[in-house]
Formats: structure tokens, sequence, C-alpha cells
């Protein structure tokens, strides 16, 4: 392979390297009418490794006040869940803790 | 329907009405999941490829085409479970139907009975107000296709807390 061949390298910028390390982002999962509570408690055990009476809290949470901040992580991780969680069919969103 | 659970795997029986009706939804999941998002109605391609959580990560257009394309791989990874079931469903025998179904298995099964079940709710309009009906009377007041929708739904909700008290049995 020739020099000309390589790909170029990226330096990343300061301030995403601060995004992917310090920068917290929640995880929000949102209450609808459809998915069932018992099933909500099993996602979040399954995906989050919640224990059962961490997934039930979180769970009445959504219930009863709509939403709940099921997790808050570096970037990466926030996006990973984001997308573990929607797999499973909960409504779930992002947003960078302030 | 009856569900026991062995060491590694969990028995769900079924008369053949129940077994009808659960090889239909399994067969649909299955077309659905091959569709393309677009290819779907609308209303269920938002409910299941919702990209409001991309927008409120502020991610590009490019990364959030790219985050549909992993989740609907990881749907289409359902596809070879799902043809077994259905193949275990089309074979009744003396009036019931027996569902064999991997503990490890159960998780995919359960997404993909709830998948069903937005997908009826979106495709139907079901929302708050038509899931809080109960009794015969009150839903028989909803148009048909919603009527059929409810019943779907509720059915599916039957199966999948059958299947998660047997799963949640002998967990802490």
């Amino acid at each position: 392979m020739s020099i000309e061949a390589l790909p170029e390298i990226v330096e990343p910028t300061e301030e995403k390297v601060k995004e992917a390390f310090e920068k917290k982002w929640n995880v929000i999962t949102w209450n609808d009418p459809v998915n069932l509570m018992s099933y909500v408690v099993f996602v979040f055990m399954k995906v989050l490794a919640f224990t059962k009476e961490r997934a039930t809290k979180h769970m009445l949470e959504v219930h009863h006040q709509g939403k709940s901040v099921v997790a808050t992580e570096t970037r990466e991780k926030a996006e990973l869940y984001h997308q573990q969680i929607q797999a499973h069919g909960l409504i779930v969103t992002l947003e960078e803790q302030t | 329907m009856r569900t026991s659970r062995q060491t590694d795997h969990l028995t769900l029986s079924f008369n053949l009405l129940e077994c009808r009706i659960l090889r239909h939804v399994l067969e649909q999941i299955r077309r659905n999941y091959t569709c393309r998002p677009e290819e779907l109605d609308p209303r269920v391609a938002s409910a299941w490829y919702s990209t409001r959580g991309c927008k409120s990560a502020g991610m590009t257009a490019e990364e959030t085409q790219e985050w549909v394309a992993n989740l609907r791989e990881i749907k289409g990874n359902c596809l070879p479970l799902l043809e077994q079931w259905c193949g275990q469903l089309a074979a009744p025998q003396e009036g019931h139907v027996q569902l064999r179904v991997k503990l490890h298995d159960a998780a995919t099964l359960l997404t993909a009975l709830n998948d069903q079940r937005l997908l009826a709710a979106s495709g139907s309009d079901i929302g708050q107000t038509e899931m809080d009906l109960h009794s015969p009377t009150d839903i028989a007041t909803l148009p048909a296709a919603q009527q059929n929708a409810l019943f779907q739904i509720h059915f599916l909700a039957l199966v999948m807390e059958e299947i998660l008290a047997q799963l949640s049995e002998g967990s802490p």
C-alpha cells in the first residue's frame, strides 16, 4: 500500500474529547399507553442490569410522572442504552446533563 | 393458554384458536421486520423507528440514518427464531399446540409480541382513552378496526404476562 493511499488521520478536537469523556448524558424513558408495566420492569433489568426493586421504582416514576432518568452516562454509553431500550419498544431520549 | 418452565426452556400451550391468532401475529411481525422503515405504515414506522431520541441527542442526519439501520438489523436478527416459532405453531396435535421457547430466547419473543402491540396500537390510533376501556359494552362502541386492534393488544398482553411470570420464577 502506498503512503498516498493511507487514510488521513483526523485529530479529535478538544470539544469532541470533552464530549466523549467529560459531558454526561441523561437517558430518559417516557410513559406510553401501550407498554405493560411488567415488561418495562423486565427491560430495565435486562438492559440496565437493575435489580427488580430499582427497575420497579423507575417504572413507577415513568407511570406516575411521565418520565424517568434511568441512567446518566458518557455519550457513548448513553447512546448504547438509547438504542437498546428503543429496540425493546420503549420511548427514550437523551439529554445533556446540566 | 398454559405455560410451564423447564430447566432451559418454556413450554407455552395454546388451544387451536389461540394458536391461529398467535401464528398470524408472528407471521405479520416477520413480514414487517423485513421491511425498510419507509415501506411501513408511517404510524408504525414512527413507533418502531422513532428518531425522537436521535433529535434530542443532536445526532446528524447521517448518524440518525446509521442508527435506524442498526435498529433494523437488531429486528432482522430475530427472523430465524420467528420462523422457527411459526413452524412449531403450524403443527397442532390433538386440539392444542405447544410452543417451546429456550429461556435465552424468551426476551426476543417478548419484544416481538410487544412490537406487534405497538404496531396494532399505532396502526389503529389506539391511545390512552381506548386502552382504558375494559367492559365489552364500552369496547363495542369503537369502530371495528379499533376493536380488533384492542383484542390483539390484550391477547398479546396476556401471553407476555404469562411468559414474564415464568421468567421471574426463581429470579431474585
